[in-house]
């Protein structure tokens, strides 16, 4: 079983300069956060170039060179990117790298170590195949939205069905009985051929020789054409099944637009507040010299608020010096304890009121506090321009301003994606999976006619040969023993397809109905039951069939996946893009809480708010092994950063 | 039977368990052998015929001649 370690990834797409995620245990769950257009997509590209060198595009296989990072490609003068993933395999570590490079011409190598020991390129390619087989590598990296494919499966005339279903065979292992009957067959053809060969080297045993000897050629020639009409039949389904995965995209071309709508008016939303934020900032400007100002004057205010004080007290003081004067002008007694003053006490008082009490002295004063509490007033008028007003203001303006970047760049990439799915395109892959489709059940028919004949064929070798064994000529033993043996061969592999495939198909009945009852809540819903072509249908409590929704279907073929891994001949981590399309919260969540049951490792690609973070911390738990997110640094380059690690 | 990892298990015990039934006097190793192979080489045709016919060879060869002939 395949297990990763590490991926190093080095100005692959926005993922600029050298980052790397790092996987500490070989079961469990990885999470990676980004929003749309920072970059999910890619990286589940560069998982798929680091393991198979291929990259896929929205709708077909895209060449390396589109993956150059472009500003590495503007500082370099030339475009290249490297990817290595370090991971194990029955006990063996390997370290796979890929690179890309367009230095002198555009070229790509691939060199792969096993336990720190360089591997030759025929060796690499060997040991590759065998750990993670290109044909089935749809079960491990897969786009949640091409689930639906998996509808297929109950259409008994979709050609896209049939190609998934050889997919799963190939995944459950089946071809390695198939290949091995057809294998031993061969070598029987050629230990019967000795044989014949033999037997016409007799004078006794020429004539019967020499005819059976023809007969197999006969044959031979049947079985090529035979061979060459399945093998054209093979390849023209390969081809619908990739049209009619095309043609799906304009369901996604559909939700594309659907996405489009929601940001151009988010877009307008923001363009309005961007708006308001300016307009409110400007307001502030005629008056930002004050703001400047204010600091200082707020330091003067304080010595001019006592400047003021004093003033008043002084006034207060000359208001009582007048008042008191005016007592002792005309009263006997003390203004203040009115008790009797003697004459030249009350004198002394009198004198030395008098100027404090004056006219001018007043004015004085009263000219003093007027000009101090102008200094006020003025001073308090500055110190109220709050700069710190400004700031948040340029701030909130600022940052509407990135979001709407954010929102433009999200919208350009969805009409890139948009433009390249036409019309005209449409009906041209239209025609030309009808014209396939066509030629498909013709050649079926000619595969029948020519089954049927290579069978007539068989029956009269096999009566040659037995008029061969009454004869006292015996062929050479070895010849003979290899003849019988891989005749034995031939028939037990035969027998054995049946006898695996129904195996199989029950089992991966049971671990998808387990499953698919951990994802439904519904009661009445108690399992799944397997059709002849990998197809589940919903079985309700009366044991009748259910016709499921569009967000069923979703955890019908995600039950599918996982009891597929589970039964596998060839099994590894799933790395998931994009799972939840189809499903609501309560689904969602029930699909995250499921994830370790999906593979033993799980690594999936999402964006904050597509689930409930806490809820989902909770369902994982230590099963959730680390986060990451996806940090935007500018729209051609994003970093990937731990989130959290357990 | 071989050695078989976990994945191959499952196939191998299924197809043991018709070669006991209907081919008791076939080999089951020479069985397993080849079902290793193709699960090995499921990717690269030409070496899983090749390794298969080797394996038959190399079977027949080990076996000992009927008496009475050379």
């Amino acid at each position: 079983m395949l297990s990763l370690l590490r991926l190093t990834i080095q100005d692959f797409g926005p993922y600029r300069g050298l980052q790397e995620m790092t996987f500490p245990r070989d079961h469990g769950v990885y999470i990676v956060y980004g929003p749309n257009g920072r970059g999910k997509t890619t990286l589940h590209n560069a998982f798929r170039y680091a393991l198979y060198g291929q990259i896929l595009g929205r709708h077909h296989t895209e060449h390396a060179r589109e993956l150059a990072n472009s500003e590495a490609r503007k500082q370099a003068g030339y475009g290249s990117f490297e990817t290595t993933l370090d991971f194990e395999h029955d006990g063996d570590q390997y370290r796979l790298v890929r690179r890309y490079d367009e230095t002198e011409q555009p070229h790509e190598l691939m060199l792969l170590e096993r336990n720190g020991m360089p591997m030759s390129q025929d060796d690499a390619e060997k040991a590759l195949q065998a750990v993670a087989p290109r044909s089935v590598s749809q079960f491990f990296l897969f786009d949640g939205e091409l689930l639906r494919q998996y509808e297929n499966l109950l259409e008994p005339d979709s050609e896209e069905g049939v190609a998934l279903e050889q997919a799963i065979e190939r995944v459950l292992g089946i071809p390695i009985v198939g290949n091995a009957e057809a294998d031993v067959t061969e070598v029987w053809h050629q230990a019967e051929k000795q044989v014949a060969e033999q037997y016409a080297a007799h004078d006794a045993t020429r004539r019967m020789g020499l005819s059976l000897n023809e007969a197999q050629d006969v044959r031979q020639r049947m079985q090529d054409a035979h061979d060459q009409l399945a093998q054209r039949i093979d390849t023209a389904k390969e081809r619908v099944a990739e049209l009619e995965a095309m043609l799906r995209e304009q369901h996604k071309a559909e939700r594309l637009l659907g996405s489009l709508d929601q940001l151009r008016t988010q877009e307008s939303d923001l363009k309005l507040r961007e708006q308001t934020a300016a307009t409110a900032l400007n307001e502030l400007m005629p008056e930002l010299w004050k703001a400047v100002l204010s600091q200082s004057a707020t330091g003067r205010l304080t010595a001019i608020d006592a400047e003021v004080q004093a003033a008043e007290a002084d006034l207060r003081g000359a208001a009582a010096a007048a008042r008191d004067l005016t007592h002792l002008h005309h009263q006997p007694d003390c203004p203040v304890c009115h008790r009797d003053l003697p004459n030249d006490l009350r004198k002394e008082l009198v004198i030395s009121l008098e100027t404090a009490a004056s006219g001018s002295h007043h004015e004085a004063m009263q000219e003093r506090l007027a000009h101090a509490r102008h200094k006020q007033a003025t001073l308090q008028r500055l110190t109220r321009q709050d700069a710190r007003l400004v700031t948040e203001r340029d701030r909130a303006l600022r940052s509407l301003r990135l979001e709407r970047q954010g929102v433009k760049e999200e919208i350009a990439s969805i009409e890139r994606q948009l433009s390249e799915i036409g019309e005209d395109k449409v009906r041209s892959l239209t025609n030309e999976r009808d014209e396939r489709q066509a030629q498909i059940l013709r050649d079926k028919e000619r595969l029948e006619h020519s089954s049927i004949e290579l069978r007539g064929q068989e029956v009269d070798i096999e009566a040659l040969k037995l008029q061969l064994s009454k004869q006292s000529v015996r062929p050479d033993h070895t010849v003979e023993l290899k003849d019988q043996v891989s005749q034995e061969l031939k028939g037990l592999f035969g027998g054995a397809i049946d006898a695996y495939r129904a195996k199989l198909r029950r089992r991966v009945e049971e671990h998808a109905s387990a499953i698919f009852r951990e994802l439904t809540d519904e009661p009445d819903y108690v399992g799944l039951r397997i059709t002849d072509r990998y197809g589940l249908e919903i079985i309700d409590t009366d044991g009748e069939t259910v016709r499921r929704s569009a967000g069923y279907e979703h955890l019908v073929a995600l039950s599918l996946i996982a009891a597929l891994q589970d039964s596998a001949a060839v099994r590894g981590p799933v790395v998931m893009d994009y799972p939840f399309g189809r499903l609501d919260t309560h689904n969602t969540a029930r699909v995250v809480a499921a994830l370790p049951r999906m593979a033993r490792q799980v690594i999936l690609l999402s964006f904050d708010g597509e689930f409930d973070r806490q809820a989902a911390l909770r369902a994982l738990g230590s099963n959730l092994i680390a986060e990451f997110e996806l940090e935007r640094v500018t729209s051609k380059h994003t970093r990937i950063l731990p989130r959290r690690t357990i | 039977m071989p050695e078989t990892g976990t994945e191959l298990a499952d196939l191998v015990a299924t197809v043991e368990e018709l070669r006991a039934r209907d081919y008791p006097d076939l080999d089951p190793d020479l069985v397993g052998d080849i079902l290793v192979a193709h699960q090995q080489f499921a990717e690269d045709r030409a070496e899983a015929r090749k390794r298969t016919e080797q394996l038959i060879n190399r079977w027949v060869s080990a076996q000992p001649a009927p008496e009475g002939t050379d």
